[in-house]
């Protein structure tokens, strides 16, 4: 990664695991995005990016179990009985 | 009555002039339109007037009432909508430059509804763009210009339902309809002095709204009074076939109920609000101890903002995916929105899923809570509305203690918010009232019988 496309930054107040995390996925962003961001979209970006790795590390805070499951809602659809298929 | 009265009139009043024969719901929604060019505009509140239909509604309306074909009490009154609910033929915005010229085929369910009861769409209204999913930080953020408060140009409308907000605030409407995903209808409801309900989620459909969040977007009633939300609530919600998220538990009537209440009074909420924000609500409180009792509680142990923000990110950027990736995001007003959802696209899958177990628990934690008690009472907002050429950093950056926003959000709940006062500076204040999932019954009393015992809500800027 080159230092233009901001993944090789660690700022203050990250230290390197939350760092090489932050980067890791600023490389997926680049890649999905390629050359169309600019500098400033870039740091934005990678700005947001800390902010969602510390997100993801307050969940992580809360110890669930197995039996934790999500709140989903899925409907099994079935189509009118005429349908063929 | 003065062109004055009919502006600031409650549903309930105009209700009762149009079957008095003092006035017509064409005058009505004449009178809404000539406010909504004049004041609406340059409060950035409008996107969209409809006068031809309008007009052609009122005079409906005006037969059917004739001939004895009242469909209640929202027959002749007009109202205006966010501009993020679908309507036949007429564009549908969304608040973004991208999505300027689109029109969808049809009404989304709430638009239907009111049609069905008589309530007459004068107008779709301003917000902020795609509702503030991209992360907007600062009032400019809809191709209308940002939102310019009822009670002050300088200031801020509140977003996302900005115009909502403001165009009943300034008295062009008397009820609008806004969304809310987390604040954007209890916002600018407190910053426009208006009362703002954000019912359960899957109290209202959601069946031609722009998705932002599925698992957190409420459609909702901001109006003059708790008993206007109550109004309007009662002629949205049920279930609907085109949303198999809505629920079929009954709405139950509000009761006549004006003491015996129990409030539990969030702890530390107004700690670090702003001083006029802080006093106000302490002396609502004093009005809430003379309809019922108070206990102080905090909230379950969990990260309510954390848990929230991942499920509103993860949602936002798998439903605006295609516009992110095609680069249409670059169209959007404010600059730190057009990238603003890049990296909600690297969100692992398991924290999405981690954050929607955490729901699960802290849900229930929090109904055990609130089982005991009518609603929980917090400041709405801990500030007044911010100066409009500020950005949010400088206001909403400040440390603000706890707040019932990101539970109250994450698990669904049903709050309103009523005016409770205003600042030194003439801006207002207001206080939420959050009860148990359906229990908007609860709520709505406990608001109604506040508002019995205030005139905040009665008080109206000088348009």
């Amino acid at each position: 990664m080159t230092e233009q496309e901001g993944t090789t930054d660690q700022p203050a107040g990250e230290n390197p695991r939350q760092a090489t995390i932050i980067n890791a996925q600023f490389a997926f962003i680049a890649a999905r995005f390629g050359d169309g961001l600019s500098a400033e979209e870039r740091a934005e970006i990678r700005s947001r990016l800390a902010r969602s790795v510390a997100l993801g590390e307050q969940l992580r805070s809360v110890p669930l179990a197995n039996s934790d499951e999500p709140e989903m809602l899925f409907i099994p659809y079935r189509g009118k009985d005429d349908q063929t298929s | 009555m003065s062109a004055d009265g009919l502006a600031y009139a409650t549903v309930a009043e105009l209700g009762r002039l149009i079957r008095a024969g003092e006035v017509t719901p064409t005058q009505l929604v004449e009178h809404a339109i000539e406010r909504l060019e004049t004041v609406g505009r340059r409060l950035n509140a409008v996107v969209t007037i409809t006068r031809d239909l309008a007009l052609a509604r009122a005079r409906q309306a005006e037969a059917e009432l004739s001939a004895g074909h009242d469909r209640g009490p929202l027959h002749g009154i007009p109202y205006g909508a966010k501009d993020l609910l679908a309507t036949a033929g007429i564009p549908t915005t969304w608040g973004a430059t991208p999505f300027q010229h689109q029109v969808f085929d049809y009404d989304a369910t709430v638009i239907a509804r009111l049609r069905e009861a008589g309530a007459i769409l004068v107008a779709k209204l301003a917000m902020v763009e795609c509702a503030g999913g991209f992360g907007y930080e600062q009032p400019d953020a809809s191709f209308t210009g940002p939102g310019k408060s009822a009670w002050s140009e300088e200031a801020w409308s509140g977003g996302s339902s900005s115009g909502s907000g403001s165009a009943v605030g300034a008295g062009c409407i008397p009820f609008a309809i806004g969304s809310e995903t987390w604040g954007s209808i209890l916002t600018p409801s407190a910053f426009n002095g208006v009362t703002g309900l954000r019912p359960t989620y899957g109290r209202v459909s959601r069946h031609g709204a722009m998705a932002l969040s599925w698992t957190m977007d409420k459609l909702g009633p901001m109006a003059r009074t708790a008993e206007d939300c109550a109004t309007v609530l009662a002629a949205i919600a049920g279930p609907d076939p085109n949303d198999p998220t809505t629920t079929d538990r009954p709405l139950t009537p509000v009761p006549p109920q004006r003491d015996g209440f129990r409030f539990a009074v969030l702890k530390g909420a107004a700690d670090w609000a702003q001083r006029e924000v802080r006093e106000n609500f302490e002396a609502s409180l004093e009005v809430l101890r003379e309809i019922g009792s108070l206990e102080e509680v905090s909230l379950p142990d969990f990260p309510w903002d954390a848990t929230a923000s991942v499920i509103v990110l993860a949602e936002a950027a798998s439903a605006f995916e295609e516009f992110i990736i095609s680069g249409e995001s670059a169209g959007l007003t404010a600059p730190e929105d057009r990238t603003g959802l890049h990296h909600a696209l690297a969100l692992p899958a398991v924290d999405y899923l981690r954050a929607l177990r955490i729901r699960r628990r802290a849900a229930r934690e929090l109904d055990r809570l609130l089982a005991e008690f009518d609603a929980i009472v917090a400041p709405t907002i801990p500030y007044v509305a911010p100066p409009i050429s500020d950005r949010f950093q400088t206001w909403f950056g400040r440390e603000r203690g706890p707040s019932l926003g990101a539970a109250g959000n994450l698990c669904g709940l049903p709050s309103i918010t009523v005016p409770n006062g205003f600042s030194e500076s003439g801006l207002p204040t207001a206080i939420e009232f959050t009860g148990r999932a359906y229990a908007e019954d609860r709520i709505l009393a406990a608001a109604i019988a506040f508002q019995s015992r205030t005139d905040w809500h009665t008080r109206h800027p000088a348009w």
